[in-house]
């Protein structure tokens, strides 16, 4: 009974249960496949990123303190970790990327000064503006460009790019010739030095590069990449775009020379490139500087032309006025210079134009010659043009008499030393004398008699020592001195008299003077008598006329004399060398 | 004739007050000694080229640094990107040889492992008996570094040991 009951109860069961079960069993399955599907990362992935990116906007649109404080302990020191592990590879990604926005900003500020800039020049310089207004159409520049180009003059003198840890210089141009005498090596090092001293020196918490350096009217400017940096010699005012220019030259640089910039160890040949965009920076600069300067060539210089018009002018009223009167007196003393020759009796009146006029000097010899001069003038037809200024002057007689006066000490048994002649106002010397001091000394005293104009001193130097024997004398014979003394004698000032004559007249020659003691006194005495004694006699000499560069002093205390001859133990040794 | 290739190296100078390192630098760049000290001041640049060969040169950026007492961020920056050094020391006072451990460490931290070798300098000061070689070498040994044995003033292999050290990069 039981059992059939049981049958019963159980198909009631199904019966009623059959949905139940069915659903369960597919429940089962499907949370089955869920698990399943859970632990695949890429279905989750793929599952869950359409809807997650919605869902943490939402969340940190909701609360956005909240998720800030929650993820600021994990996600700094994760960043700062992450930087300081791979400083190098962080830089360069993000150079790119931040290095233009930078740009861009910056680009955005600077123009917004320009554009106050422009509105303040365009009002201050309104006189110029139409001509600037027409210049700026045909060349297709702004006029407040063409006013500052004008107005600033700029040019780059040199560029050095310059390894930034080791300061080696990687490449450098320059657009003067004054740059090779520059070691260039040296001051890219130097330029380094003087950034990492100043970086450390300086810099309080975070690095910091010099950007500009300034010596008189030229201005270092210095631009950094990461592993490199430009030092850019510049003169005049740096445009406003050339900061930016300069950028993105390091740019180009970096783009080109990537590999290069970042291995280099020393070698300098692998920045061609490099050296070629610089070239171009120069250029650039160079040429609008050249255009300027064309331009300023080309304008037509007014105010030149008028000028030169009124000082043509000014001539040409005072040639109307001058030339003819000069031409009237030119004439006139023609006529009266011939007249003059065919007297014969004139030999020594001069004819001049003066002012305008003709001027009669010189000298006749007596009073007879003089009235005839007047009484020729006064029948001449330039009578009214002249001026006489001719004086008479018994020259002869009394310039000989001076003469002998004045030569008195120089004569040799009641003779001149030379011979004299005379020519009017000009006395001719003639003969031998000794030196060259001499001659000069004879036309001196020429010179100095009354009545005459001009010394022609034809005196032949004429050495009559003889330079063997002389050169033997000095040689052989030693200058000797007493005790302690280092005073010369009178013969021996007569001596040295005749070797400073010699060395006048010989510059090609020179004397080694050589100063010595004795062995009595100490060493330091020694020394000091020998130089003193070696010493006075180039004095000597030096005051006779004999150059420095032809004397040489040297002194040996009593090392090198013999111990048993005190006497010439004390001495000067003169030795002759030549140049030749 | 091919074109000369020329290397830049920098090359640092490290040593005590006084053991000679610019005299050791005007010798070997200027052929010239001088007997009156003057103390540098910071660092002083000087360049000389260096042939290996008849296709190879180098073209040696020497900066000769001054002592500091404290190995601070400024010579630390100073020994940045150098190729190679010369420790110098003075064979008369063993002081400036002891200093040497330091300042080799130091440059070694700095300069990425670039060769070094140290200078016995002003050995023409010394009767050559007079010279302790034992512990200077055992000192040096503990350098782990080369030692040649120099004299600014006579001009003791100068021009060796720069080219000692070119021959290390």
């Amino acid at each position: 009974m039981s059992t059939v009951q049981d049958r019963e109860l159980e198909h009631l069961r199904r019966l009623l249960l059959k949905d139940d079960r069915t659903r369960i069993t597919e429940t089962e399955v499907e949370l089955n496949t869920l698990r399943k599907q859970l632990s695949e990362k890429e279905w989750l992935i793929s599952t869950f990123s359409p809807v997650l990116n919605d869902v943490i906007d939402l969340n940190i649109n909701r609360s956005k303190d909240d998720v800030a404080k929650t993820l600021s302990p994990v996600i700094g020191p994760a960043i700062k970790h992450q930087i300081g592990e791979a400083k190098e590879e962080i830089v360069d990604a993000l150079y790119p990327i931040i290095g233009k926005t930078v740009r861009k900003a910056v680009a955005e500020a600077i123009k917004h000064l320009a554009d106050t800039i422009n509105n303040k020049i365009e009002n201050a310089m309104r006189r110029s503006r139409v001509r600037n207004q027409i210049t700026a159409k045909i060349s297709g520049v702004s006029p407040q460009d063409l006013i500052l180009k004008e107005a600033l003059p700029f040019s780059i003198q040199e560029i050095f790019l310059i390894h930034r840890e080791s300061g080696l210089l990687m490449t450098h141009v320059s657009s003067t010739s004054d740059a090779a005498g520059m070691n260039k090596d040296l001051v890219s090092g130097m330029l380094t030095a003087i950034q990492s001293f100043a970086d450390e020196a300086f810099s309080q918490n975070e690095s910091q590069d010099i950007n500009e350096i300034q010596y008189g009217d030229q201005r270092i400017i210095i631009e950094a990449a990461n592993s490199f940096y430009t030092a850019i010699v510049v003169k005049g005012v740096t445009p406003a775009r050339f900061n930016g220019m300069v950028t993105r030259l390091l740019d180009r640089i970096q783009h080109q020379c990537g590999s290069e910039l970042r291995d280099f160890q020393g070698d300098q040949s692998c920045f061609g490139s490099a050296k070629q965009l610089l070239s171009e920076l120069i250029k650039l600069f160079r040429d609008s500087q050249d255009e300027e300067m064309q331009k300023g060539q080309s304008k037509r210089p007014y105010g030149l032309i008028l000028v030169a018009s009124f000082i043509v002018l000014v001539l040409a009223i005072w040639g109307v006025s001058n030339l003819y009167p000069y031409l009237r007196t030119s004439r006139h003393m023609t006529g009266l210079r011939n007249c003059l020759q065919a007297d014969g009796g004139f030999a020594h009146v001069i004819c001049n134009i003066e002012n305008s006029r003709i001027l009669l000097s010189g000298s006749v010899e007596d009073i007879k010659t003089e009235q005839r001069l007047d009484s020729l003038i006064s029948t001449h037809e330039a009578v009214d043009y002249v001026d006489n200024r001719v004086i008479i002057f018994t020259l002869k007689q009394s310039v000989i008499s001076e003469i002998e006066h004045r030569f008195q000490p120089y004569t040799i048994d009641g003779r001149l030393i030379c011979r004299l002649h005379l020519d009017g106002t000009t006395v001719i010397l003639e003969g031998h004398v000794s030196s060259r001091e001499l001659k000069r000394h004879v036309g001196y005293l020429a010179g100095l008699v009354s009545g005459i104009a001009v010394v022609e001193n034809n005196l032949d130097v004429s050495n009559s020592i003889d330079s063997k024997a002389l050169i033997d004398d000095v040689e052989e014979d030693p200058i000797l001195f007493a005790s302690g003394s280092y005073d010369l004698n009178h013969r021996q000032m007569q001596e040295l008299d005749s070797l400073a004559e010699w060395l006048i007249s010989h510059r090609e020659s020179w004397v080694i003077i050589k100063g010595f003691s004795d062995q009595s006194g100490s060493e330091n005495v020694n020394n000091q008598i020998s130089e003193k004694r070696a010493g006075v006699v180039r004095v000597y000499l030096f005051n006779r006329g004999v150059s420095h560069a032809q004397l040489a002093v040297q002194y040996f205390g009593s090392s090198l004399s013999p111990k048993d001859a005190e006497l010439s133990g004390r001495r000067v040794e003169l030795e002759i060398r030549d140049r030749r | 004739m091919a074109d000369v290739v020329t290397l830049s190296k920098k090359i640092c100078l490290l040593g005590s007050f006084g053991v000679g390192k610019t005299s050791l630098v005007r010798r070997f760049v200027h052929q010239t000694f001088e007997e009156n000290y003057h103390s540098t001041i910071g660092v002083q640049l000087s360049q000389r080229l260096i042939a290996l060969d008849e296709k190879a040169q180098f073209n040696l950026i020497i900066w000769d640094l001054a002592h500091i007492e404290k190995y601070d961020n400024v010579l630390k920056r100073y020994l940045h990107g150098a190729h190679g050094a010369i420790l110098v020391f003075d064979v008369s006072r063993p002081e400036t040889l002891e200093a040497l451990t330091p300042m080799r460490c130091f440059f070694h931290e700095n300069s990425k492992g670039a060769p070094c070798l140290a200078a016995a300098n002003k050995y023409d000061l010394l009767e050559k008996d007079a010279v302790d070689f034992d512990t200077i070498s055992r000192n040096v040994e503990a350098l782990n570094v080369r030692c040649v044995y120099t004299s600014a003033k006579t001009d003791h292999q100068v021009d060796m040991t720069f080219r000692t050290l070119c021959s290390m990069f």
